[in-house]
């Protein structure tokens, strides 16, 4: 997030897109909540009439995949109604005059055929968007989940950037993380491109030769879809760590092919999941509550955990676990931590935008990056004076509508969308082992517009077929006017009906985040 | 023997305490005769808005969670109900703990005979956060250069590290939206006398704690302790027992008036209450937190109830917690505190209770009875 | 009896709430709101209110397996670890890749992309950050 949870209260205007808030980040939703009692006009994006929407003040019920057109067709409305912040454009930002030639033929008109949203509420949202004080666009996956996903990130900051919403309290792009570390293990360069605080391989990597003592290889490496793609063949040792992909990533089938092609699969986890049934070995490791460290999270807060318990049986943690195996390898001297603060002490070390941060002071309030000294009280909002460009001016990049990968077509006439709910996590490893939340659901359904539903011959709570090019699911048919005509939903998190067999593996050509927002299934009664 | 004045006679809790240290000598008292497993009590945790509740077993331990902690919005009720209810123990209370202890013994969850409840007098909490924002706000310092706090005479004064302190009347502070929390505006019973005894230092001479014996177990526990050397006792005068009962009657008129506004003159619409209960998550933080809630099996996650949908059916959902607690609501605030939506769940809950207040005559947390039969209402 | 309350985060979504665990006898046994925490005041949804639920499942892993005839059996750490230093060295670097996990620590995400990069010379390390 460019902003910190907390400013959003001070929002005149909260645009959401992609983002189911008040199920994913219901504690982020509550500011929200707290900007429309003050006043704040709430408008929100989706394809689903999902609890958010019914929060807003506008819905746009668009057709997923669509975003780039309607945000495009938003400046449209933006730039013809003189709602741009002139000043910030001209002191802040380069590329605006591209953008105005590129979204010039984005009128609502135009956009309203592709996002399938009525024209007068495309310039309704824009109109009070681009009129707000401050502005704050919260988006989740999707928008990202795309095979133009950097797209649409793109236009989101286009949107802020002609409007001068940012770097001030209660605006911003305000990306909501999904996973509680997500952020941190980005920092931490658990990323085949980026050392630690995003530094590149291609570039940092003498001054890591320098500080960890070793040669370093110096090339890009592979991304999970890559790395799955290429199991058996390039790739044939996989070790993975707290995921569990055989629920979580795209076209199921072909990831069990993939990993069982292996030559050598480790996992380390808390659980046996699907994933680590398909391992040589398996690692027992101590959960959250039994470990020592440091979660980011997606306001960039750098937060202590501690430990409340022992982990079960011979469980240990998982630095302690890479320590060990570091050990065996001989390089037990390179990996001489005798707690994780240890570790911590060397990431602030290597990573400038945590420099400034110690256990010591993080406390229960936690520090946000970056926080270059240790009198630094860190930055919970971004870019306030200048951008992180050499030129210190923010881009405006034009972007052209792009169809999804794949298109709902006669033989597979809907559009799946993918998500979660929210008394469920994920793969549901988690709290599919908890009570409380099983009891208020353990299945999977399908959401179906009652539209379609009738046309098909289906009632609520039929069993179905959902099935795309690459599987097929039987699943609980559940009607609900929510969901668009001609879009279908499946939550992701129960590996019986699970989602991901049907969604599509095409990536994002730059950050290589699969379409699971987009796929062609049928739907057949059973 | 009803009221007294009470004063430590060990010189390292009389450095440290506010006003006589009767309140930690009885715990040590307890302790070191070990007529309890422990102690149950709250310690400073991060910082003076960070109260975390411990469980003691020896009075060496004693100092960590001695003095007030007015941004520590616990209720203890819950947490005895919930992990104590085995164990002999002593805690101290605020008014909305010891009528919590209470109504939970008359529902038998709790049994008062393992229980010493040390009632603290009390004007009022404040959340964490808000203090925080207000003293950044109106006092204009650093929240975290404050090293203690304290409500007296009707202010919330801080203490600050460079040894400098600031006070500003509450009533200016609520006025702005700050200040206590909501319920705790409202309330009506500054002196636990449900406790076994109540402390504090209203009508209290300096150096002394003032103490109303409220139970035989608490005339006991006072003679014992004092028998066996721990505190010393002295009559106090009429007149700081008038004076204590007049800053009751002020706290009192001053909690009735909250009470008209809050239940009445700003009292949600229908409407309000709709668009609040459209927010409802049901993240179950109200029932968990209540300290009334103690049904093993609850209604609220039976097959009756639609489930795995948000927002859940207000009239199901809060329908059945307004049925099964608001008899017996002590108005302490928790299940608004917990509420990820802001939900002014108590204004619905205090306000059923002081209608069932109104037909039945029945106070909980106070009376001996029992509540009122209410069962008839879940049919 | 031993009980103490811990402040710590929630291990769910990337919000980031503070929560405290209620630990009796050494079990996770509850949660209780965690008020002085900035981003949540002690609010939490109903995953956050239940996450201690799965801490002491039966069904933990307990030790490491080792999958023998397509059966898993336990066997011991020094068994495991040898195995895997085994096998990761008959690897090329360019044939090994790695999986990190946004629900570990940022310890442990740091420790596992350095053993990645300085041991395996491989910058084959991602997780779960588009999923």
């Amino acid at each position: 997030m460019t902003n910190s949870i907390e400013d959003i209260e001070d929002a005149d205007c909260i645009l959401i897109i992609g983002s189911n808030t008040f199920e994913q980040h219901p504690l982020i939703a509550r500011r929200v909540v707290k900007a429309k009692d003050k006043g704040a006009k709430i408008i929100v994006i989706d394809p689903r009439k999902t609890m958010t929407a019914k929060q807003a003040d506008l819905y746009l019920q668009i057709v997923p995949g669509t975003n780039v057109a309607l945000i495009n067709a938003m400046m449209h409305v933006i730039i013809k109604e003189g709602l741009i912040d002139e000043e910030f454009i001209k002191n802040r930002t380069k590329g605006f005059e591209e953008l105005k030639k590129v979204v010039e033929k984005y009128t609502p008109e135009y956009a309203s055929k592709i996002c399938k949203v009525d024209k007068d509420l495309i310039v309704e949202a824009a109109r009070v968007y681009g009129s707000a004080k401050r502005a704050s666009i919260l988006y989740c996956m999707g928008v990202t989940q795309f095979t133009h996903g950097v797209d649409n990130v793109k236009s989101c900051c286009n949107l802020a950037l002609i409007t001068g919403n940012i770097g001030k309290r209660g605006t911003g792009v305000n990306p909501l993380r999904g996973q509680n570390n997500v952020q941190g293990a980005c920092d931490m360069g658990a990323l085949p491109d980026v050392f630690p605080g995003y530094q590149k391989v291609n570039v940092a990597y003498e001054k890591f030769e320098e500080i960890w003592g070793v040669e370093l290889n110096h090339e890009m490496g592979l991304t999970i879809p890559e790395m799955i793609k290429k199991a058996g063949k390039e790739i044939k040792f996989l070790y993975i760590m707290g995921e569990n992909p055989m629920v979580s990533d795209p076209d199921i089938k072909h990831v069990e092919k993939a990993l069982k092609s292996l030559d050598f699969l480790v996992v380390q986890d808390i659980f046996l999941t699907e994933t680590a049934e398909l391992a040589d070995i398996v690692l027992p490791a101590a959960c959250w509550a039994e470990k020592e460290g440091t979660f980011t999270n997606t306001e960039r807060r750098v937060q202590l955990i501690r430990k409340a318990v022992n982990p079960p049986g011979e469980a240990l943690e998982d630095w302690v676990i890479i320590k060990k195996l570091a050990e065996k390898l001989d390089y037990g001297d390179k990996f001489n931590y005798k707690s994780p603060k240890d570790i911590f002490e060397e990431i602030r070390k290597v990573t400038p935008q945590y420099a400034g941060i110690t256990y010591e002071r993080l406390g229960v309030d936690g520090i946000h990056w970056p926080c270059p000294n240790e009198t630094h009280p860190g930055t919970p909002i971004l870019h306030v004076e200048k951008f992180l460009t050499q030129d210190d001016l923010g881009r405006i990049f034009p972007i052209e509508y792009k169809n999804p990968a794949e298109l709902p077509d006669d033989e597979y006439p809907f559009i799946l969308t993918t998500g979660r709910i929210i008394f469920h996590y994920h793969t549901g490893t988690m709290t599919r082992r908890s009570k409380h939340m099983i009891n208020e659901i353990n299945d999977g359904f399908v959401e179906i517009n009652p539209k379609d539903a009738k046309k098909l011959g289906i009632k609520n709570n039929d069993l179905v077929k959902v099935s795309s090019r690459r599987g097929g699911v039987a699943v609980k048919a559940k009607i609900t006017e929510n969901i668009k005509e001609g879009v279908v939903f499946m939550p992701f998190h129960f590996a019986e009906t699970a989602a991901n067999l049907l969604t599509n593996p095409a990536i994002d050509p730059y950050c290589k985040i699969p379409e699971f927002k987009v796929c062609a299934v049928k739907i057949e009664k059973l | 023997m009803k009221y007294l004045l009470v004063k430590s006679t060990d010189s390292e809790i009389l450095k440290r305490a506010e006003c006589g240290g009767a309140v930690t000598s009885l715990f040590k008292y307890l302790l070191d005769k070990k007529l309890v497993d422990g102690v149950l009590a709250l310690k400073k945790g991060e910082d003076v808005y960070d109260g975390i509740p411990v469980f003691i077993t020896s009075s060496d331990e004693l100092p960590e969670v001695s003095g007030s902690l007015h941004c520590a919005t616990i209720n203890f009720g819950k947490i005895i109900g919930k992990y104590f209810a085995d164990k002999k123990i002593a805690v101290p209370t605020k008014p909305c703990d010891a009528m919590a202890i209470k109504e939970l013994a008359k529902l038998k969850q709790v049994n008062l005979d393992n229980i010493y409840m040390i009632g603290l007098n009390c004007g009022g909490t404040v959340s964490p956060i808000t203090a925080m924002k207000m003293i950044k706000l109106f006092y204009e310092v650093n929240p975290k250069d404050v090293i203690k706090e304290e409500i007296d005479k009707g202010k919330f004064i801080i203490f600050l590290k460079d040894g400098t302190e600031k006070a500003i009347k509450i009533d200016e502070l609520e006025e702005r939206g700050f200040g206590r929390r909501k319920n705790c505006q409202r309330c009506e019973v500054m002196i636990p006398r449900m406790a076994d005894i109540a402390c504090g230092n209203w009508g209290a001479e300096k150096g002394w704690t003032f103490v109303e014996v409220c139970s035989e177990k608490g005339r006991k526990l006072i003679e014992d302790a004092e028998k066996e050397g721990y505190i010393k006792i002295k009559e106090p005068s009429k007149k700081a027992i008038e004076i204590r009962e007049k800053i009751e009657n002020v706290m009192i008129k001053m909690a009735k008036k909250f009470q008209k506004k809050h239940l009445e003159e700003e009292y949600p619409s229908l409407e309000e209450w709709q668009k609040y209960w459209n927010r409802c998550i049901k993240c179950y933080g109200c029932r968990d937190n209540c300290p009334l809630c103690f049904c093993v099996e609850c209604k609220l996650e039976k097959d009756y109830m639609e489930k795995g949908k948000i927002p859940p059916n207000p009239i199901m959902f809060q329908g059945i917690r307004l049925s099964h607690v608001s008899p017996s609501c002590i108005n302490c605030g928790q299940c608004e505190d917990a509420c990820p939506m802001d939900i002014p769940l108590s204004y619905i809950f205090h306000r059923m209770q002081l209608r069932f207040r109104d037909t039945f005559g029945y106070i909980p947390g106070v009376d001996d009875s029992l509540p009122p039969l209410i069962s008839e209402l879940d049919k | 009896m031993s009980f103490k309350i811990v402040h710590t985060i929630c291990p769910y979504c990337g919000t980031g709430c503070g929560i405290n665990l209620v630990v009796k006898d050494d079990k996770v046994v509850g949660t209780y709101p965690l008020k002085r925490h900035p981003i949540n005041e002690g609010k939490v949804c109903i995953k956050g209110n239940y996450c201690y639920e799965f801490i002491h499942r039966e069904d933990r892993l307990k030790k490491p397996l080792i999958k023998k005839n397509g059966q898993f059996v336990e066997t011991t750490w020094d068994k495991a670890l040898s195995l895997i230093a085994e096998k990761l060295k008959e690897h090329n670097p360019e044939e090994i890749g790695f999986f990190s996990s946004a629900r570990c620590t940022n310890e442990d995400n740091y420790i596992l992309q350095k053993f990645a990069r300085v041991i395996l010379k491989t910058n084959n390390i991602d997780h779960c950050a588009r999923l």
